[in-house]
Parts: C-alpha cells; sequence; structure tokens
C-alpha cells in the first residue's frame, strides 16, 4: 500500500467523519435504549423483558435518525464511498438474531450480556470508517463492563448492566464530539498553511 | 412496477432498498411473532395462525408501501386488527401494531397520512382496551409507534427530496449538454455565415477580374484562402469553446473584411476597454452578425462600429446607410437576441446612419465591471 493510498483513504475517513457529525446521534439513541431497559426491568419479569428488548432494538436507528438534527450529525446526508462498510456493519451484527433468540429462549438471565455484546460488534468497523479511535475503545470497554458485571453481579443484569452499557454510549458520543472538534482544527490548520504559502 | 424494478437492478442500486432508513430492512422483526418458537414448541394451531396472519400481513404490507396512498389507511388498520387478534396467543404480534403505524407514516399525502395516525392512535387505544393489554404495554406501544412513525415520515421526505434533486441535477446536465450543442451550433452560424458571405463576395469578384485584371484577381484568391484558414481556426476555438477573441481583432478583422467589399467602415472602439472574456465575445458575435447581415441584405455604403458607455450600461452599435430591415428579424438575428439574454444582455434594432439603414445596439448593462474606457 503506497503512502498516497494510505494519506488519500485517511483524507476520505477524515472527511466522511466531518459530514457525519461522527453519527453521535446513533451513540445517543442506543443510551436512550439501554435506560429504557433498564426503565422497563423494573415491571418485567426476564422473559418478557429479553422479548420486549428484542422488539425495542428496532427503535434505535430510527430515534437516531430524528435525533440527527438536534444533535448536528446528518449521518445519512453523508455520500462517502465508505459509508457502506458501515451499512455492511449493521447488517451484520443483525445477523445474530436467531442466536440471540436462543439464548433468549433457554436463558433469559443471559439476555442482557447477549445483546450488550451482540449490539456491539459493528463500533469497530465504524470506526475505522470514521478513523475514530474511540469507537474501537466503546467496544472493548463495553465487552469488558458487561462481562464483568454480568458475572460479579447477577442482581444488577437488568438494570445495573444497561444503565453501565447507556453510560459507556454517552461517554463515547462525548468522546467522539471532542475527536471531531480536534480533527476540525486540524483542518482548519491544513487550510491556513495551505493558503499562507509563499509563492 | 416491472420498468421500476428493471430500472433499479440494472442501475446496480437494488442494495439501497435494504438501507436502515428504507421501510424493507424492518420485515427482519417478522421473526418476533415466531420467537415462541425458539425456545419451546407452542401448539400447531398458534403456528398455523401465525403463518396465515404473516401472510396476510405481507401482502397488505407490500401493498401500502407501494400505494401510499388513501388505500394504505384501510391496509394498515387491518394489519393493527391482525396485531391485536393475534395479541393473545402470540405477544411477539405486538410487531405489527408497529408495522401499521409505519404504514400510515408513509402515505404521501400529508392530510391523509395525519388521518391514518389519528386512526392508528384511535385504533391502538380502543385495541387496548377491547383486549385488556396493561397500560405499561399500552404507552410502549404508544411511544415506540410514535418514534416509527416520525423516522419513517421523516425517510419519506427524505427520499422525496432525494429523487427530486436527481432528477433535477439530471435534467440540468442534459440541459446543459443541449446548451452547449446549441451555442456550437450558433457560433457554427455566426462564424460559417460571415465568412462564407465574404468568400462568396470575393470568388465572385475575383471572377469578374480573372480577365481583365488577374493580378487583383489573384489578390482576391489569395485573400479568400486567407479567410479560409482564419475561418478554420475560429471553428476549432468555436468547438472547443477555448479562446474568446478581444473585440477590438474580431472587429478589426470584420472591418478589414467590409473594407475589400468596398464598404467605407469607420471603428470607434476605445483602445483601452476593459471587457471581460463574456461581454468580449458577447459584443463579436454582434459585430459578426451584423456585418453579415449588411453584406447580405443591406446594400450599404458606409458602416460605423462603436463602442460607448451611457445610464444604461456599455452599448456596442453597429449602423450602416443601406436599405434598413433589420427590425424584421430573420432566424440569424432572434438566435443572436437569444444568445445575449443569456448573458444578461440585450438587442435593439433602429435607425441606421443618416436616419437611413439599420443599426444594431447591444446592451451590456451596468454594474458589471466592464468599461469602454
Amino acid at each position: 500500500m503506497t503512502d498516497d493510498f494510505k494519506t488519500q483513504l485517511q483524507n476520505v475517513k477524515d472527511q466522511y467523519y466531518l459530514d457525519a457529525g461522527g453519527g453521535i446521534s446513533l451513540p445517543v439513541a442506543g443510551a436512550i435504549y439501554w435506560i429504557a431497559l433498564a426503565a422497563l426491568s423494573r415491571y418485567l419479569p426476564p422473559a418478557d423483558w429479553a422479548l420486549t428488548a428484542a422488539a425495542l432494538s428496532g427503535m434505535i436507528f430510527p430515534l437516531g435518525l430524528l435525533l440527527q438534527k438536534p444533535l448536528a450529525s446528518p449521518f445519512m446526508k453523508s455520500k462517502s464511498p465508505i459509508a457502506g462498510v458501515g451499512l455492511l456493519s449493521v447488517m451484520s451484527i443483525n445477523m445474530l438474531w436467531p442466536v440471540h433468540f436462543i439464548v433468549l429462549g433457554i436463558s433469559p438471565d443471559a439476555a442482557p450480556l447477549s445483546l450488550a455484546i451482540g449490539m456491539t460488534l459493528h463500533w469497530p468497523v465504524i470506526g475505522w470508517t470514521y478513523g475514530s479511535r474511540v469507537c474501537l475503545i466503546h467496544a472493548i470497554a463495553r465487552v469488558a463492563a458487561v462481562s464483568v458485571l454480568w458475572y460479579a453481579f447477577p442482581e444488577g443484569r437488568f438494570d445495573v448492566l444497561p444503565l453501565t452499557v447507556a453510560a459507556l454510549y454517552l461517554l463515547a458520543a462525548g468522546g467522539m464530539r471532542w475527536e471531531l472538534g480536534r480533527l476540525r482544527r486540524k483542518k482548519g490548520l491544513q487550510a491556513t498553511a495551505m493558503t499562507e504559502q509563499p509563492a | 412496477m416491472k420498468a421500476r424494478l428493471q430500472n433499479v437492478k440494472t442501475q446496480g442500486r437494488w442494495w439501497r432498498h435494504l438501507s436502515p432508513h428504507r421501510p424493507w430492512i424492518y420485515l427482519v422483526y417478522l421473526v418476533l411473532p415466531f420467537a415462541p418458537w425458539f425456545y419451546g414448541v407452542p401448539a400447531g394451531e398458534t403456528l398455523a395462525v401465525t403463518i396465515v396472519a404473516t401472510a396476510l400481513f405481507l401482502c397488505l404490507f407490500v401493498f401500502a408501501m407501494i400505494r401510499r396512498d388513501w388505500t394504505s389507511l384501510p391496509a394498515a388498520l387491518a394489519v393493527q386488527l391482525l396485531g391485536f387478534w393475534l395479541l393473545g396467543v402470540n405477544p411477539g404480534a405486538a410487531v405489527y401494531l408497529i408495522f401499521a403505524v409505519a404504514m400510515m407514516a408513509r402515505i404521501r399525502d400529508r392530510q391523509w397520512q395525519r388521518i391514518g395516525l389519528a386512526a392508528w392512535l384511535a385504533a391502538l387505544v380502543a385495541g387496548c382496551l377491547a383486549t385488556g393489554v396493561p397500560w405499561l404495554y399500552g404507552l410502549a406501544y404508544l411511544v415506540f409507534g410514535a418514534i416509527i412513525a416520525a423516522a419513517t415520515a421523516w425517510s419519506a421526505r427524505s427520499e422525496e427530496r432525494e429523487a427530486v434533486r436527481e432528477e433535477m441535477e439530471a435534467d440540468a446536465a442534459a440541459r446543459a449538454v443541449e446548451a452547449e450543442r446549441q451555442r456550437i451550433a450558433r457560433d457554427l452560424h455566426d462564424l460559417l455565415g460571415h465568412t462564407l458571405s465574404v468568400v462568396t463576395l470575393k470568388a465572385d469578384l475575383a471572377n469578374r477580374l480573372f480577365d481583365a485584371d488577374p493580378e487583383r484577381a489573384r489578390a482576391e484568391l489569395a485573400a479568400i484562402q486567407q479567410i479560409g484558414r482564419d475561418a478554420l481556426a475560429e471553428v476549432r476555438e468555436a468547438v472547443t469553446g477555448l479562446r474568446v477573441r478581444p473585440l477590438a481583432e474580431v472587429a478589426g478583422e470584420i472591418a478589414g473584411r467590409l473594407r475589400d467589399a468596398g464598404l467605407e467602415v469607420s471603428l470607434d472602439l476605445p483602445a483601452d476597454a476593459n471587457l471581460s472574456d463574456m461581454a468580449a465575445g458577447a459584443f463579436g458575435m454582434v459585430v459578426r452578425e451584423g456585418a453579415t447581415n449588411v453584406l447580405r441584405h443591406a446594400g450599404a455604403r458606409r458602416v460605423a462600429i462603436s463602442l460607448h458607455t451611457d445610464a444604461a450600461g456599455l452599448v456596442l452599435t453597429l449602423a450602416d446607410d443601406g436599405r434598413g430591415g433589420a427590425r424584421f428579424a430573420g432566424r440569424g438575428l432572434d438566435g443572436l437576441r437569444q444568445r445575449l439574454a443569456e448573458a444578461g444582455m440585450t438587442l435593439h434594432t433602429a435607425r441606421g446612419l443618416d436616419g437611413r439603414g439599420s443599426a444594431l445596439r447591444a446592451v451590456w448593462p451596468a454594474g458589471t465591471g466592464d468599461t469602454a474606457s
């Protein structure tokens, strides 16, 4: 891979990240979903909670669409050539549903762990398309946190675990906002340097 | 429908229909009514009813997604009814209630869309009361339904705007191609019309002088040769659109040809005129077309070409003392007027020199930065 191609690819990723506003409306929508699940755990037995979690997961993307404008993250507007990679990764995690349902049916207690990990697998890929380190860190931190919580804190599987995922989502959204700010400043400095070059 | 499908396939854009902001991909949630079979073996009757309900739902859903008009309303209400009917034996059937609101939200007409969503809400309340659904579930269906409705309506409007934008871009591209084609055609007409007129005159003169004055005839033939070379270069430039010649150069050349044709020509173009390429090109066209008409129709003895500034803006005038009649515009003047209008200029005809003949006045509006001096 030549240096030219690497630079070109990085520029495409940077532009995608900037155009999409980091797509932070989706992690915020994810946080809302997990907060709702934590709240519902007070009313629903594990089996019903599991089925509800499966059904409500369809709300995340539509909610992300609605939050685009308020959070200034127009991720659907970007026409980057690498946007399709993120779409394919989202399709991939949805192929886990047959496995999720088996878990939900045989062991509803494992539903929070299965869903929390299953719905984080696209984050490293999306992070690659953005050139974002925060996304990969979020995925690793989430898998580690939910695994520890599930084993070490069984009574908190249906409320503490979802709230932890929600908190990690919000941290990721903040981290991506920070990354975007840094990228904007870097692009701004580069543009200034180019216009100030001696003739 | 077939043509649309074929169009989508051949353009290789079928995968766009699986994008998360389109409705089709959410059909994966039809697995929810079948979820109980992942961890148990419910009654055979339940399975049969679920399969039939799913088939019926698919027919109604596809119908509503294609129609997207008021007929979607009864289809969506039927899906909602199906959901409530099946809810007692299969909790996964609640997904039909959400699909129903999406079907309402995709109705194109805003008024019918609002009626549909209101009908969905009313049917939800009535259904929950009739079937004894707990308030928490009812609230969840309402909140979830509202989010799906808003997002679906947004996606539908976004698709429509995208389709309009693509159509406008295609239209603009086609118009740009057509405009370029017409520009080339008009440039060729302007250049060749004038040039061939001059060539014809000179060839006629050379023919008459051939025996009486061979030297002069030879000179006319040499001039025809040079005009041919110049015209070839101008045609190449017109086709490639590469270079706009300065007005003084064009006017000087045209004046030379008019003089060769025996006319007395006065040129009044300020040497320090500051013209943009567009203005120079447009004025050049006026000089060519005006000179062609003088040679072909006017029967004039004198021609005056001038450029000055007045209240209207920058004005180029080409006037002769011939027969007149330029106000009865032919195709050449019509085409010229249209081209000048595209550049924001106006073309006027008037009486020519000494109240006789014709004058063409092309006005480049004031405030553009172009000046005569």
